[in-house]
């Protein structure tokens, strides 16, 4: 993803009111010929619901700006940390555009599934060499880690891709809970997940049967 | 604003009374009720409060002290601040309340101090009844000024409290960097207690404490951790934690934007929840579930 611009728009130490208005003048400002496309970027925390987020909502005309600043302010769940406009020109792919779409949620279901046999693959290695030769065949590796997976929405021609972060082994609360916190969005069209492909250890607990390893992907 | 004389006000809003004018008065010259000497520093009470001297120079006097002791002494300064007296030295440090304000600003409040735009406003907003009970609470203490509660039409379930107040917002101004750039731990005006209420409610906001059952796990895993998008304030928070009460930490990236420090070894945890803790109602359920688990599990 090669964004031209990100505009900072809005922090947490700042009133909500500031970050529309800034919003406006950022698109008069950076909205030039070249830029085809622009995307409202919200990051926020809902821990309440087990899951940080990113919401990234797409539009095509520069007077949208403001109003959609003010819908994602509106509809953002918990606690938001910050806003960001980014503009894209002709040739840039954006987010919603760059992710492998999953078409159900089975499909997702089954992909968490294979994330976490390969977190497990990673994570008996990265214990085999924390421990170095003194690990315990017999015990069990639970393997747990910060999963990004999320959707694709419309709402009429908005485009909307929507980023949760949160325990691998909450997966099914997380689903279940973000699914309802979104749902204003728009229709869900799509699913995606990161896939697990690296490792580092974050912690390892030993227990009599398990070793508990918390992982970052 | 408020009721009845100025020093009246002065009184409620601050714990002291305005400086009076003694000229012509004779001094008074009745022997202190008791002395305490701490390192190099005398503390002398009498009926009207405490003086505090140094090799014969009188250095100041207090209404009040809350805490006195050979080794330290805790003398109560204005807008929540207190001095400590100690044989290293005298400083100034944040009360209980003023580091708990400071912690609730550095998560989920906001601090405006810009006399070039002239914006001061102090805020905090969150979904959390008891967090927002908490801020006021600690805000009447500090400065005697409830906050209104606001809620906001513009976001769902949101509840803000807010306040323009230029002297409140130049004080807080003092010990967070949070108006200018990414927050602080104000280190230079912490003790231990302090310390405490500073992670509590930094934790109240934007930590998150849980205990969780993962597949095939025995027992439930304790995870605690701080999240934030300033890096460095949370290398501050570990340190904070390393330093005053030997909790090791380690710092995540997110691949999604921010970091993550997480707090390491269950003994850290339990550390963690037991000395520090936190005001949010789901993490101090969380809390007394693994302690009362711990117990059970020493029991057994």
């Amino acid at each position: 993803m090669r964004e031209i611009k990100k505009v900072e728009l809005w922090q947490s130490y700042e009133p909500f009111e500031e970050a529309s208005i800034r919003g406006a003048i950022a698109a008069k400002k950076f909205w030039r010929k070249d830029i085809v496309k622009a995307c409202v970027e919200l990051g926020g925390y809902n821990f309440d619901r087990e899951y940080r987020y990113q919401v990234f909502m797409f539009i095509q005309r520069q007077d949208q700006v403001k109003d959609a600043v003010r819908t994602i302010i509106k509809l953002g769940p918990g606690d938001i940390k910050w806003i960001n406009l980014l503009f894209y020109k002709y040739s840039d792919r954006d987010v919603y555009e760059e992710v492998d779409v999953i078409g159900n949620l089975d499909e997702l279901k089954f992909k968490i599934k294979r994330n976490d046999d390969k977190a497990k693959e990673l994570a008996i290695k990265l214990v085999r060499d924390h421990l170095k030769g003194k690990m315990d065949p017999r015990k069990h590796i639970v393997p747990e880690y910060d999963m990004a997976f999320g959707y694709l929405l419309r709402k009429n021609d908005d485009r909307v891709l929507i980023a949760i972060i949160g325990y691998n082994f909450l997966a099914d609360d997380l689903i279940r809970n973000s699914l309802e916190d979104f749902k204003e969005f728009g229709k869900v069209v799509g699913y995606w997940i990161e896939e697990v492909k690296k490792a580092d250890l974050i912690e390892l607990e030993e227990e009599e049967h398990t070793y508990t390893v918390l992982i970052g992907i | 604003m408020g009721e009845g004389t100025r020093e009246a006000q002065y009184k409620d809003r601050f714990g002291l009374g305005t400086p009076t004018d003694t000229y012509g008065t004779q001094c008074s010259k009745s022997e202190p009720l008791e002395r305490l000497q701490i390192g190099e520093y005398l503390v002398e009470r009498d009926e009207r409060g405490y003086t505090l001297k140094k090799g014969g120079l009188t250095l100041g006097t207090y209404k009040e002290a809350t805490l006195l002791s050979s080794d330290r002494a805790l003398f109560k300064l204005d807008k929540g601040m207190l001095l400590e007296v100690s044989p290293k030295g005298i400083r100034n440090i944040l009360s209980l309340a003023k580091a708990g304000i400071i912690g609730f600003i550095n998560s989920d409040g906001s601090l405006q101090y810009s006399t070039v735009q002239r914006r001061y406003r102090v805020g905090f907003g969150s979904s959390s009844d008891e967090l927002l009970e908490k801020f006021s609470e600690f805000m009447k203490e500090v400065y005697g000024i409830p906050l209104r509660t606001y809620q906001r039409k513009d976001r769902r379930h949101f509840i803000e409290l807010v306040k323009g107040n230029k002297e409140i917002a130049q004080d807080l101004d003092n010990y967070t960097t949070k108006a200018r750039c990414e927050w602080n731990v104000p280190f230079e005006y912490l003790d231990k207690e302090s310390a405490r209420m500073f992670l509590k409610c930094f934790m109240s906001g934007d930590g998150s404490i849980g205990l969780y059952k993962s597949r095939g796990k025995k027992n439930p895993v304790l995870r605690v951790r701080f999240s934030s998008i300033n890096r460095k304030g949370l290398e501050e928070i570990a340190m904070l934690l390393r330093d005053s009460f030997s909790i090791n930490t380690t710092i995540h990236v997110l691949n999604w934007g921010g970091f993550e420090l997480y707090v390491i070894s269950q003994d850290g945890k339990i550390r963690y929840i037991k000395d520090v803790g936190s005001f949010k109602k789901n993490h101090m359920q969380t809390i007394d579930k693994a302690l009362k688990g711990g117990e059970r599990n020493q029991k057994s």
